[in-house]
């Protein structure tokens, strides 16, 4: 019983053991397997000695050496790790540390070929020895699409620089522009204004028709050279809006009042209706004055004389909306889309030969938008046309 | 002590004083006399010793500019009037400008009728209708 017993014990140790030997057989497969197959480098070295005990297909692949070259050596003995002094220093390091990583290592393969390599160093124990496994990937392409975004970055960085300096440039030749061609302008405006009223003498008919001319000619090249300016200031950016809580209804009245002297010759009256109570809007005085300016003296532009523009203000919900309506021709709806363009052409003349930029309405409607507003149109041929403009309300501090 | 008001006009560009003298020579009729400058230091130096009721200084002259000038010459005399003449019709520059204590601020291109019409208020003259509209 006692004997049965025994090798009853005995066979199932020996089953434990063959179970045991067949794991770890199945284990040792499945490492080495992985080992073998991985897509990184693999080297396993003597913790002790540094020599190489064991070395992957794909890092034999990656450095170019044959496998029986790399066993048995020193890492440092192998061309690819050069620096024997740093490779020395790094195995020092991790032996006392246990770890090293080196996020890019150059190296440089059997071929001469040189690579860079992310290389990562552990220590531990296998059967009471110390072994290093040393990961180590190939990112020599990584390493170059990391050089070359860099480089695209530093290209990019050199052309913003050069786009800076042309835009100064720009800004400065607008400045200057402006300032040489406004004096010789406020020379030809003034002395016309001086001699078209008689200041310097009387002159004769054909005398003062000419000097209208000129009065006329000089005020519109002015004005073509503000607007000039003022949309090369909107498109890139630099005008700066001074807001503050204004009442739209006492500025419109200022411009109507102004434009109204204008009408008075095409006996045309701009007339603000009766509003309600309405709230401050958020607005840039000197440019809504600007803006208000463009869109009453356009209708006047383009009513025909002895005809009515009626202003109305409401408010609609947070913003409060303004609509300049004329009697005059009206815009067919195919050219309204471009109204808002700059140098846009329409086939609408105005009434009385008024020139115009071209740039005024693209002015006005960057200038609303710039104030969070909108500014819209409705149009019918032969009714008339009414311009919208809103703009948001000041909110209570 | 000589009571005589005056005006000091204070511009780089001679043709740009040619037509601001011109604008303003009506003025000696009501015994104003109208100086001119043709640069800051200049027209600070005028300023200082003449003592002008009124200026009309432009902004933007090498050297000195307006805005020196003009604080140099409220520093010296706060009460002769101000007015800064530009090309620059920016609210940046007036902003500037109202820094510099400048009284007023008018941009290039003026009205000439306006550049009289103020010059007349601010140095009081009673000016006739007939002498502001000639053909009228």
């Amino acid at each position: 019983m006692k004997m049965d017993s025994n090798i009853t014990i005995r066979q199932a140790l020996e089953d434990i053991r063959i179970a045991a030997e067949a794991a770890l057989q199945v284990s040792e497969t499945r490492y080495r397997r992985l080992f073998e197959a991985a897509q990184d480098g693999i080297l396993i070295l003597d913790a002790v000695s540094g020599q190489i005990v064991d070395v992957n297909p794909f890092l034999v692949a990656m450095l170019g050496y044959p496998q029986a070259e790399l066993v048995g050596k020193q890492l440092w003995e192998i061309g690819a790790f050069k620096d024997i002094q740093a490779s020395k220093v790094a195995f020092a390091e991790l032996q006392s540390t246990g770890y090293v990583r080196y996020e890019s290592l150059p190296l440089e393969t059997c071929a001469g070929e040189h690579i860079n390599v992310e290389f990562v160093s552990n220590v531990y124990q296998v059967d009471r020895q110390s072994v290093i496994q040393c990961n180590i990937r190939d990112i020599t392409a990584r390493k170059r699409v990391e050089q070359e975004v860099e480089q695209l970055r530093q290209d990019l960085e050199q052309r913003n620089a050069e786009l800076t300096a042309l835009d100064e440039q720009k800004d400065h030749f607008l400045s200057v522009a402006t300032h040489d061609l406004r004096s010789p302008l406020t020379v030809i405006y003034g002395f016309s204004e001086l001699l078209f009223k008689g200041t310097m003498g009387p002159l004769n008919e054909k005398q003062t028709q000419s000097v209208a001319a000129i009065r006329v000619s000089s005020e519109f090249m002015l004005r073509l050279v503000e607007d000039l300016l003022d949309i090369a200031k909107i498109t890139s950016g630099k005008v700066r809006l001074d807001l503050q809580p204004l009442d739209l209804v006492a500025l419109a009245q200022r411009s109507i009042a102004l434009n109204n002297i204008l009408a008075y010759g095409k006996q045309i009256e701009i007339t603000l209706c009766e509003s309600e109570a309405l709230p401050d809007i958020m607005a840039d005085a000197f440019k809504l004055e600007q803006v208000l300016n463009n869109l009453f003296s356009n209708a006047i532009k383009f009513s025909y004389p002895q005809s009515a523009v009626e202003v109305r203000i409401a408010r609609d919900g947070d913003t409060v909306t303004l609509a300049v309506k004329d009697q005059g021709q009206g815009i067919p709806a195919t050219e309204l889309a471009q109204l808002f363009t700059p140098f846009a052409k329409t086939s609408v003349q105005s009434t009385a030969g008024e020139r115009s930029t071209g740039l005024g309405l693209a002015i006005t409607k960057q200038v609303i938008l710039e104030h969070q507003g909108n500014i819209w149109v409705e149009s019918q041929v032969g009714q008339g046309t009414t311009f919208y403009v809103s703009l948001p309300i000041a909110r209570n501090p | 002590m000589n009571t005589q008001k005056k005006v000091l006009i204070v511009d780089d560009e001679s043709y740009i004083r040619l037509l601001l003298m011109q604008t303003l020579e009506r003025l000696e009729d009501y015994g104003v006399e109208v100086l001119q400058a043709t640069d800051g230091p200049t027209g600070l130096a005028m300023a200082l010793k003449e003592r002008p009721e009124l200026v009309f200084l432009d902004v933007m002259m090498p050297g000195l500019d307006g805005f020196e000038v003009c604080q140099q010459i409220k520093a010296a005399h706060n009460h002769i009037y101000v007015i800064l003449l530009t090309s620059c019709g920016q609210s940046l520059d007036k902003q500037h400008g109202m820094q510099a204590t400048a009284d007023e601020y008018i941009t290039k291109p003026f009205d000439p009728d306006l550049i009289f019409g103020r010059a007349a208020e601010i140095l009081k003259l009673e000016i006739s209708d007939d002498f502001l509209n000639p053909q009228g």
